[in-house]
C-alpha cells in the first residue's frame, strides 16, 4: 500500500518534470505586440505589426536605446499568411496577448471587408477579444501607427485613450471591441459600425522620434470621428460627430458627459451645455405593416457657457433651454437614422428587436425582407431633459445692469 | 526499493539493552571503607568530586559532593559545623542514626540503600553523606549552581507585555509558570532522558483543564525515548515527534512564561527541560504559530488585522517569488501591458532565466542569514555591508539580476521572519525553493499543484493525535472566534476551550 503511493508519487513527479519547461518563454525572448495595423494594397494584404520596444520605453536606468515602437509590415494573401511572413523579419517571438487596437485601413475596410479579420482573430489563441477596433478615415492604417504621439510613448496606448476622451463630442465613451463587433455582425442580424480615426495634419507627419522635440503638437496626432457605417462587412460610409452622438443614445452608450452648443434666441450668441446621466431603451410598435420605435431618453444638463444676454435664474428660460436640448437631441438621432435608412444599414439593432418583440412574424415575414423594411420604419426620440444647475454663477458676465 | 524505504524507519520505540555500570546494583555496605572504595571506583580520581574524610571522629563518616554544585557556605554551616559539635558533646555514647538528625536543612535528606541512587543524587548537586555502622547513606540537598537571570526572551520579542524569559534552569522556569497560576491543580511531573545525561525533564499540565488523552500520549512518548543524549527541547521535539516526514514544526517552542501559562489554562501540555530556555507546547495547530502573546494584549481589532498580516506574509514567503517566475515565464498576458514593458526592459542583457535568478538571489540571501546568526559578534557590521552590496543595487548594476528580483526575493525573505514562532521560517524557506522549482517547470498550473500537495499534507498531520489544521478543517463557529480572528475576549473566552478538549 504504502510503496504503491511512493510510486504513483514518484510517477506524478516524473510526468511533472517531462512536461516540464514546455511553452516557457522569458520576457527578454518575446515581443510584445501592442497593435497591428491592416491595409489593402492591389491585390494583397498589408499587415502592419507594431512592437514595443522595452527599453526604449523603460524611464529608468540611463533612459532607452532606440525608438519606443517598431512597426513591421509584410504582406500575404490573407492575414495569417503575412502574419506567418512577419515572423521571418522580426528579431523575437511575437505575444499577442497585450495587443490592445487594431487599426484597420478605409480602403481595406471598402475593399476587402473586416469579415477576414475576425476569423484569424477568434481562432488566434492569444489575442484578446476585447481589443479595441478602429478605422483610419481617409489613410491607410500604416500612416495612423507610423506616428509618434507625444505624452504616450505607445501609440496604441494612445489610440486607446483617445477613445475615452473623445466622448465629449462623439458621446461613445468606450470603443467597439472585436467581441462586440463579432456579436452584432452575427448573432444580431445588425449591421456593425466602428469608430473611425483620422489624422490631423495629413501634410506632415511625425513618423520619427525626433520630431517629438518640435512643440506643435497638431502634426503628430489624430483625432477620433464618427462613426463608420458598415453594410454586413464593408465600409459603406460614415456619420459625422453629431449623427455619432444620435447614435449613441439609441443604443445607451453614453457614459460621460458630452457637450452641446446651441444658438441664442433672438441674440447673437451661444449656450453651451454638458448633457450627462443619459438613459435610454428603445421599445418597437409592431401595428399591422408599420414598425415604429420609441427611443425613450432622459438626461440631465448642465450650463457651461452663455455668451449672450440671457436671464438664467428665470425658470422659464431654463424650460426654453431644456427644449433646446431635446430638439438638438432629437435632430441628432433623425439624422443619424436617415443617414442608415440611405445606407441601407441596420446599425442600430432594430432587427433584434423586433424578433425579440415578435420572434414568429420575424421569422415569417422580416428576416428576409428586412433591408427593404428598414427603409420605412420610424424612429420616434421621446426625450425629456432637465436642467440641473446653470454652473457657479448665474447672471451672464456680458450682462450689464 | 523497500529494503531502501525501511533505513528511514523509526526505531524509537525499540528498547535497547546496554551494558550497565557495576554500581547499579549494589547496596551500601556497613563497612565505611568498602562504600569509599566504592566511590572512589565509580568517579575514579575525578578532581571536582570531593571526598572529606572524617574517619578520626568518634562515629566517622565520609561527606561526598561534587565541586561547584554545591554551595559550600551552608554546607559548612548547615552540616559540617553541628555534627563536629555534636561528636564533640556526645563522645562515644552518640548513636550513628543520631547523626544525621543534626544536620540543619530546610529540604528534605533523603535515604537510600542503593549505591545507585546516591551516585544519581550526588550528580544532580546533593551532598552524600555515609556513616559508618550504617546500611544506608543519605543525601543532603545542599544543590546551587551559577543561572543567567530571568531575563528579556531574544527569540520572542514583543512590545507589551511581560518582559520575563524562561532560563536554563528548571526550577526556576517552573516557578515563573506557578506564578501565573496559582490553580492548584498545576502539576509538574519528572521524567528523565538520555542514559549518558541523564536530563531532566518535566511534563506540566493543568489538573482541571488538560485532555487525559494528550496527556497519557505525552507520558508515553517521553517516558519511551530511547537516547543516549539529550541537550535541547529541540531534539527532544524531534524524538517524540509523530512519525512521517513534515517540515512544519509540530511544538510550539516558546520562551515567554506568559505563553506557556496561557497555553496550560487553555489544557494543553508543556514540556520544558532542564538546559534549555525553551518549553515545548502541545497538542499545536496550524493557526497557533501565528497567534503571538501579544496578540490578547492589544486591541482585537488591531491584533486580527496583525494576524492576516501574518498569514498573507507566510503564503507571500512561500509563493511570491514562485509566482513572479511562473508570471514571467508562462503567463505574460497575466501582467498589466506597461508593467511588462518595464519588466521586459529590465530583462534585457540579464543573462539568465528568471528561475536561475531567483534561485541565486535565494541562496544568497540564505547565505547572508545564515552568516548573520553564525558571525562572531565584533565583525557582525560586515554582514550588513556585504548583505546591502549582495542582494541589491550593486548585483543589478553588475547585470546580474533584474532590479524586479531583488524586490521580490528581498520581499519574500523579510515575510519569512513575521510568525512569532522562528520554527515555521524554516518551514517556509523548504517550501519556497520546492514552490520555484515547480513554478518553473510547469508555471501556474505547478503553483497549483504543490499547494493542493500541501493542503492535503497539512490535512493529514496531526500533533499528539489531535489534528493539525483544527480551528480551520473542523467548521465550528465557536473554535474559529480565535482562530484567524481574534474576537473580543468577553466574546471568546466562554467555555469552549474545554469543550474542545473533551470533545476531540
Amino acid at each position: 500500500m504504502r510503496n504503491s503511493m511512493k510510486f504513483i508519487l514518484i510517477l506524478l513527479f516524473v510526468s511533472l518534470m517531462l512536461a516540464g519547461c514546455k511553452g516557457k518563454s522569458e520576457l527578454n525572448e518575446i515581443l510584445i505586440v501592442s497593435s497591428i495595423g491592416i491595409d489593402q494594397e492591389e491585390d494583397e494584404t498589408v499587415i502592419h505589426l507594431q512592437v514595443v520596444n522595452p527599453s526604449g520605453q523603460s524611464t529608468m536606468q540611463g533612459g532607452g536605446s532606440g525608438g519606443t515602437v517598431y512597426t513591421y509590415t509584410e504582406r500575404g494573401r490573407t492575414i495569417y499568411e503575412a502574419v506567418k511572413k512577419v515572423n521571418n523579419i522580426l528579431p523575437r517571438k511575437a505575444m499577442f496577448s497585450h495587443m490592445t487596437c487594431m487599426v484597420v485601413g478605409e480602403e481595406y475596410a471598402r475593399e476587402s471587408g473586416i469579415a477576414m479579420i475576425f476569423d484569424f482573430v477568434e481562432r488566434n489563441n492569444q489575442i484578446r477579444d476585447n481589443v479595441l477596433m478602429l478605422v483610419a478615415k481617409n489613410s491607410s492604417a500604416k500612416e495612423i501607427l507610423s506616428l509618434y504621439t507625444p505624452i504616450f510613448k505607445n501609440p496604441a496606448e494612445s489610440l486607446n485613450n483617445r477613445v475615452e476622451i473623445a466622448s465629449a463630442t462623439t458621446g461613445i465613451s468606450e470603443g467597439m471591441t472585436e467581441r462586440e463587433i463579432i456579436n452584432w455582425m452575427y448573432g444580431d442580424f445588425r449591421d456593425p459600425v466602428i469608430l473611425g480615426v483620422e489624422l490631423l495634419d495629413l501634410a506632415e507627419t511625425g513618423n520619427e522620434m525626433s520630431s517629438l522635440e518640435n512643440i506643435n503638437a497638431n502634426n503628430k496626432t489624430y483625432k477620433i470621428t464618427g462613426l463608420a457605417l458598415f453594410n454586413k462587412d464593408l465600409l459603406t460610409g460614415w456619420y459625422d460627430e453629431n449623427q455619432t452622438i444620435g447614435w449613441a443614445m439609441v443604443n445607451d452608450r453614453v457614459k460621460d458627459p458630452f457637450i452641446i452648443t446651441e444658438e441664442c434666441e433672438n441674440e447673437d450668441g451661444f449656450i453651451g451645455f454638458s448633457v450627462k446621466h443619459i438613459k435610454s431603451n428603445v421599445e418597437p410598435i409592431i401595428k399591422d405593416s408599420e414598425i415604429t420605435f420609441q427611443v425613450n431618453i432622459s438626461g440631465t444638463a448642465v450650463l457651461q457657457e452663455l455668451t449672450c444676454k440671457m436671464d438664467v435664474s428665470n425658470p422659464k428660460k431654463l424650460i426654453d433651454m431644456e427644449e433646446q436640448i431635446e430638439a438638438s437631441i432629437k435632430e441628432d438621432i433623425e439624422r443619424a437614422v436617415e443617414q442608415a435608412k440611405k445606407q441601407k444599414v441596420d446599425v442600430f439593432g432594430f432587427g433584434k428587436m423586433v424578433y425579440e418583440k415578435e420572434p414568429k412574424k420575424w421569422k415569417e415575414t422580416y428576416e428576409k425582407e428586412w433591408g427593404r423594411e428598414f427603409a420605412n420604419i420610424k424612429v420616434d426620440p421621446v426625450i425629456f431633459i432637465r436642467m440641473e444647475s446653470v454652473g457657479t454663477r448665474v447672471n451672464s458676465i456680458h450682462e450689464k445692469d | 526499493m523497500s529494503n531502501l524505504f525501511s533505513l528511514f524507519k523509526r526505531k524509537r520505540h525499540i528498547p535497547e539493552k546496554e551494558a550497565q555500570p557495576s554500581y547499579v546494583d549494589s547496596k551500601i555496605s556497613i563497612n565505611l571503607k568498602d562504600n569509599i572504595l566504592q566511590m572512589k571506583d565509580v568517579f575514579g580520581d575525578s578532581i571536582d568530586v570531593k571526598t572529606i574524610h572524617f574517619l578520626e571522629a568518634p562515629i566517622p563518616f565520609v561527606i561526598c559532593y561534587i565541586e561547584g554544585l554545591v554551595n559550600k557556605q551552608q554546607l559548612d554551616l548547615s552540616m559540617i559545623e553541628p555534627i563536629k559539635r555534636w561528636q564533640i558533646e556526645n563522645k562515644k555514647n552518640g548513636k550513628p542514626v543520631e547523626l544525621i538528625h543534626q544536620i540543619e536543612v530546610s529540604a528534605q535528606i533523603k535515604s537510600s540503600q542503593q549505591m545507585d541512587d546516591i551516585i544519581t543524587a550526588i550528580l544532580r548537586g546533593k551532598v552524600g553523606i555515609f556513616v559508618d555502622g550504617l546500611d544506608e547513606a543519605y543525601t543532603v540537598p545542599l544543590e546551587t549552581w551559577p543561572s543567567r537571570s530571568v531575563e528579556e526572551p531574544v527569540a520572542q520579542t514583543i512590545v507589551r507585555g511581560s518582559r520575563e524569559g524562561f532560563i536554563e534552569t528548571l526550577q526556576v522556569n517552573t516557578s515563573l509558570i506557578r506564578r501565573r497560576l496559582l490553580d492548584p491543580s498545576l502539576r509538574f511531573k519528572s521524567f528523565q532522558v538520555g542514559t549518558i545525561t541523564k536530563t531532566p525533564i518535566m511534563v506540566a499540565y493543568l489538573e482541571s483543564q488538560v485532555d487525559q488523552k494528550v496527556l497519557q500520549e505525552v507520558i508515553s512518548r517521553v517516558s519511551n525515548i530511547n537516547t543516549n543524549k539529550i541537550f535541547e527541547t529541540g531534539m527532544l521535539e524531534e524524538l517524540i515527534r509523530e512519525k512521517g516526514y513534515t517540515p512544519f514544526p509540530t511544538f510550539q517552542a516558546t520562551e515567554r512564561p506568559d505563553t506557556a501559562a496561557a497555553a496550560l489554562a487553555e489544557g494543553k501540555v508543556m514540556i520544558m527541560m532542564e538546559g534549555s530556555p525553551f518549553a515545548l507546547i502541545t497538542p499545536t495547530t496550524f493557526i497557533s504559530f501565528f497567534q503571538a502573546a501579544e496578540d490578547y494584549y492589544h486591541h482585537f481589532d488591531v491584533s486580527s488585522f496583525t494576524r492576516i498580516i501574518r498569514l498573507i506574509s507566510f503564503f507571500l514567503s512561500i509563493s511570491l517569488s514562485a509566482i513572479f517566475i511562473a508570471v514571467t515565464t508562462y503567463h505574460h498576458e497575466l501582467i498589466p501591458t506597461s508593467l511588462l514593458v518595464s519588466l521586459a526592459a529590465q530583462r534585457e542583457g540579464v543573462p539568465f532565466p528568471v528561475f536561475v535568478e531567483a534561485l541565486l538571489m535565494e541562496t544568497m540571501f540564505e547565505i547572508l542569514r545564515e552568516a548573520g546568526i553564525r558571525m562572531p559578534r565584533p565583525i557582525g557590521s560586515a554582514v550588513s555591508i556585504v548583505g546591502a552590496i549582495v542582494i541589491g543595487e550593486s548585483a543589478v548594476a553588475a547585470g546580474l539580476v533584474s532590479p524586479a528580483i531583488v524586490i521580490v526575493v528581498s520581499l519574500s525573505a523579510i515575510s519569512n521572519f513575521v510568525s512569532p514562532y522562528y520554527e515555521l521560517s524554516g518551514a517556509s524557506r523548504l517550501l519556497r525553493f520546492v514552490n520555484m522549482m515547480m513554478a518553473a517547470s510547469a508555471g501556474m498550473f505547478g503553483i497549483i499543484f504543490f499547494f493542493l500537495g500541501l493542503v492535503i499534507h497539512l490535512c493529514s498531520r496531526t500533533s499528539m493525535g489531535r489534528p493539525f489544521l483544527t480551528p480551520i478543517i473542523s467548521i465550528h463557529p465557536d473554535k474559529l472566534k480565535d482562530g484567524i480572528f481574534r474576537l473580543p475576549l468577553w466574546w471568546t473566552q466562554t467555555k469552549f476551550h474545554k469543550k474542545w478538549v473533551q470533545k476531540s
